[in-house]
C-alpha cells in the first residue's frame, strides 16, 4: 500500500517536472521527445538514475555511452573471412631443416648449429674475459697474438707458442677444441 | 675524391655486399646517413678489439664489408700509407686498437687471399627484452656471428670430416660408386649402338 | 650341380635343435662346453668377489662396485644409464695393473679396471668397431644357419673387410649343395626373426695355455643363443645391434668342392637408411661377392 502511494507521487512529479522547466525557463530548448519515454510501468529502483536531467557532461557521456563507437555497417563475410585466415594468419611449414651432423640437432639449413654454437660461445666468452683484461688508459695493447692454455696442460713448445700472449683457463680443454700443433 | 681513387685501386673485397643499405638506428644518435657511419664504426671497432661479435643479422651483413676493407687496406697498403693512416684513425678511434690491427690481424692475412672475416647465422632466437609490470615482452631476433679468421677462440664450425669410417658411409660410398660405373658403361653401350 | 637340398633345409623346432646339439661330440663347440670353459677360466661364479670398475663418460667418470669374473662391462655401463649401456658395442678396458685392450661388452671384468664405452658413433676406434661387427654378423650367420639346416656343418671364419662389400661363412658338410632362391628366402626369414630374438653374444677370452688344453683355436670363446664358435676378436653385444641383414647366396669355394661360402652384409641399427640405399648396398655386395673367389 505504501509502495504504491509512493509509486503514484514519483509518476507524478515525473510528469510535472519538464512541464516546470518549460515554463519556468523558455530561453533552454524542450526536451527531445525522442528521450522521453513512459516511465509508469518502471520499478523504482531504475526511475531514480534514469532521470532526464543530467548533473554533469560525464554523466550523460557516461549514460549515453551506448550511442557511441558501434558500428555502423555489418562487416562482410570476406573481410571476416580474410581477418581470420589471410595469409599472415595460416601457419607456415618450415622445410629447409636438416640436422647436424655433430649433435643431430635440428636446425634451419642457412643458419649453423645453436646447439653446438652455444658450447662454443661459453667458451669463447670465457677466453673474450681473459682476453679483455688490459687497461689501454695506462699503455697496454693487445699487440701480441693469443694462445689459449687449458688447466692441467703442459707449457707447449716455444715453437708452437712463438711469443704469444698465453691465457689460461681454469678448466680443462673440451675435446672438440682442438690444440694447436706444430702441423699448422 | 682521394678515397675513390684509392679504393679502386685495390683488389675485390670477397664478401659480398648487402644490396639494401640497412637503416642501422641506435638509441642516442638521431638516423640519418651520418649516424649510419657512426652505429657502422661501432660495430667496426668492437670487432676488431673481440674479433668475434653477435650482432643482429642485417648489421653484421652491412659492417662485413667495412671490416674486411679495412684488413685489405693494412695488407695492401701497409701502416705507412697515408690513406690508410687516415681510415685506421677514423674506423678505429682507439689508439691501441690500430696497434693490435697492424701488429696482429693484418700479419695473419699477408700470405692470405680475401676474405678475411667469417658471418654465420644463428637460427631465429626468441630473446627477452625487457619485463614491464610483470609483463615479459619476448622478440625474435635474427643474429649473426662476425669473426676476424685467425682468431683464439674454438671454431664455430668443426672442420669437416673428409670421409666417414661408419659402416654404412664405406658400403653406400662402394655401392654408388659402382652403381655410376654402371650407368656409365650402360650408357656408352647405348650411345655406341646408335 | 644341384641336388634337391629342401630335404636337408628343413626348419628344425626348437626341440629338436636342443637334441641335435647334445648329438655333437665334445670335440665339437657346445654350450655346455663353454659353461665348462666359463668355470675353468673364471672359476665359481658363485663365489662372489667384489671389486670397484670406473665407467669414463665423457663428462665424467663414475666409480661402481661389482662381482669380479662375473659382472661384464655391460653391467658396469647399465649404472650410467641403459641407453649409454644399450649403445657399447666394445669397451676399452684399462687395468689398474697392465696396459689397455679392448674387449667386448659381455665379457666377464677380472680385475680392478677403467672402462670406457666405445659405440658406433664414436670417432677414434671406428676401424675396430667395424671389425668387430663384420666377425659379428658372421657369427650370428653361422649361428642361424647350424639351427636351421638340417644337417651338422661346422664353420670356417676368415677375417672379412668392410671394403669387401660383404661377409663371408665358410660351410662345411654341406656337400657342395649350394642354396636355391627358394631357400635362400627361407634362409633369410629365419635370419631375421634369429636377429630379432635379441640375443647376447656371451663372450670368454680364454688364456693360451687352456685354449692348448681344450683345443681351441682362437683367443674368443662366443655363446649365441646355444651355438658356440671360436673367433679371434672381440664381438658386439646383441644381435640387437643387427639392422638391416641379408644372406646374398651361396657358392662353391674355390679350394675344395665340398665347402660353401656363404656371403652376406649388413649394416647396423644405429646406422638406418633408407630402403633404396639399402638394396644399392645389397646389389653391390652380391655382384662383389659373386665377382671375388
Amino acid at each position: 500500500m505504501n509502495e504504491a502511494r509512493a509509486r503514484f507521487f514519483l509518476n507524478l512529479r515525473q510528469s510535472i517536472d519538464p512541464l516546470l522547466r518549460v515554463l519556468s525557463n523558455k530561453s533552454a530548448p524542450p526536451p527531445s521527445l525522442g528521450l522521453a519515454f513512459d516511465i509508469s510501468g518502471m520499478p523504482p529502483a531504475t526511475l531514480k538514475s534514469s532521470a532526464l536531467t543530467y548533473g554533469s557532461v560525464g554523466e550523460m557521456i557516461k549514460d549515453f555511452s551506448i550511442v557511441f563507437g558501434v558500428p555502423k555497417y555489418r562487416t562482410s563475410k570476406p573481410k571476416k573471412v580474410t581477418r581470420k585466415f589471410s595469409f599472415t594468419r595460416l601457419l607456415q611449414p618450415i622445410d629447409n631443416l636438416v640436422t647436424c651432423p655433430a649433435c643431430s640437432n635440428i636446425h634451419p639449413s642457412d643458419t649453423i648449429c645453436d646447439a653446438c654454437y652455444s658450447k662454443v660461445h661459453k667458451l669463447t666468452s670465457e677466453i673474450k674475459k681473459k682476453m679483455m683484461e688490459y687497461n689501454p688508459y695506462v699503455g697496454e695493447k693487445q699487440d701480441r697474438e693469443v694462445y689459449v692454455k687449458f688447466k692441467g696442460e703442459s707449457e707447449a713448445p716455444a715453437a708452437v707458442v712463438k711469443g704469444k700472449r698465453v691465457i689460461e683457463l681454469e678448466k680443462d680443454r673440451p675435446t672438440w677444441f682442438k690444440k694447436l700443433t706444430l702441423k699448422e | 675524391m682521394s678515397a675513390h681513387r684509392v679504393a679502386a685501386s685495390l683488389p675485390r673485397i670477397g664478401v659480398t655486399i648487402g644490396h639494401t643499405p640497412q637503416k642501422l638506428k641506435t638509441g642516442g644518435i638521431e638516423p640519418s646517413r651520418r649516424a649510419r657511419l657512426e652505429v657502422l664504426r661501432r660495430i667496426v671497432t668492437r670487432t676488431v678489439r673481440e674479433e668475434r661479435v653477435e650482432l643482429k643479422w642485417n648489421r653484421a651483413v652491412e659492417a662485413r664489408p667495412y671490416v674486411e676493407r679495412l684488413i685489405q687496406l693494412g695488407v695492401e697498403r701497409g701502416p705507412l700509407d697515408e690513406y690508410t693512416a687516415e681510415m685506421m684513425e677514423w674506423w678505429l678511434p682507439e689508439k691501441d686498437l690500430i696497434t693490435k690491427m697492424h701488429e696482429v690481424i693484418v700479419p695473419r692475412f699477408q700470405n692470405r687471399d680475401s676474405p678475411f672475416t667469417s658471418l654465420f647465422r644463428l637460427p631465429p632466437q626468441r630473446l627477452q627484452q625487457f619485463i614491464q609490470n610483470k609483463r615479459e615482452v619476448w622478440k625474435r631476433y635474427d643474429i649473426g656471428v662476425l669473426e676476424i679468421d685467425g682468431n683464439p677462440f674454438p671454431a664455430i664450425q668443426a672442420a669437416h670430416q673428409e670421409q666417414s669410417d661408419s659402416i654404412l658411409d664405406v658400403l653406400l660410398a662402394d655401392a654408388l660408386r659402382n652403381h655410376q660405373i654402371t650407368l656409365q658403361e650402360k650408357l656408352e653401350a647405348s650411345t655406341e649402338s646408335k | 650341380m644341384k641336388v634337391p637340398v629342401r630335404s636337408i633345409l628343413a626348419l628344425r623346432k626348437a626341440s629338436t635343435a636342443v637334441a641335435a646339439v647334445e648329438k655333437v661330440t665334445p670335440v665339437t663347440l657346445s654350450s655346455e662346453f663353454f659353461d665348462h670353459i666359463r668355470h675353468e677360466v673364471y672359476g665359481d661364479s658363485k663365489k662372489v668377489d667384489k671389486v670397484v670398475v670406473t665407467v669414463k663418460t665423457e663428462e665424467s667418470s663414475k666409480p661402481v662396485l661389482v662381482n669380479r669374473n662375473v659382472s661384464t662391462a655391460f653391467h658396469c655401463l647399465n649404472h650410467i644409464n641403459k641407453q649409454f649401456a644399450d649403445d657399447a658395442v666394445l669397451v676399452e678396458v684399462i687395468p689398474s695393473v697392465g696396459g689397455s685392450y679392448f674387449s667386448s661388452v659381455n665379457q666377464p671384468l677380472q680385475d680392478q679396471a677403467e672402462i670406457r664405452k666405445i659405440g658406433f658413433d664414436t670417432l677414434e676406434n671406428l676401424n675396430l668397431v667395424n671389425e668387430a661387427y663384420w666377425r659379428s654378423c658372421s657369427l650370428v650367420t653361422a649361428a642361424f644357419l647350424r639351427e636351421a639346416l638340417d644337417v651338422d656343418v661346422d664353420f670356417k671364419f676368415s677375417d672379412g673387410n668392410i671394403k669387401d662389400g660383404f661377409f663371408s661363412v665358410v660351410v662345411k658338410g654341406l656337400d657342395g649343395n649350394i642354396f636355391t632362391p627358394d631357400e635362400l628366402g627361407t634362409i633369410n626369414r629365419f635370419g631375421k626373426s634369429y636377429i630379432r630374438e635379441e640375443k647376447q653374444l656371451e663372450v670368454i677370452s680364454i688364456p693360451s695355455t687352456i685354449a692348448e688344453e681344450s683345443g681351441i683355436n682362437g683367443d674368443n670363446l662366443i655363446r649365441i643363443g646355444r651355438q658356440v664358435f671360436s673367433t679371434n676378436g672381440p664381438v658386439i653385444r646383441s644381435t640387437r645391434q643387427i639392422g638391416r641383414f641379408l644372406i646374398l647366396r651361396s657358392k662353391i669355394a674355390a679350394k675344395s668342392e665340398k665347402d660353401v661360402i656363404v656371403g652376406g652384409v649388413s649394416i647396423p641399427t644405429k646406422q638406418p637408411t633408407s630402403s633404396y640405399s639399402w638394396s644399392l648396398i645389397a646389389k653391390n655386395a652380391n655382384q662383389k661377392f659373386s665377382r671375388n673367389l
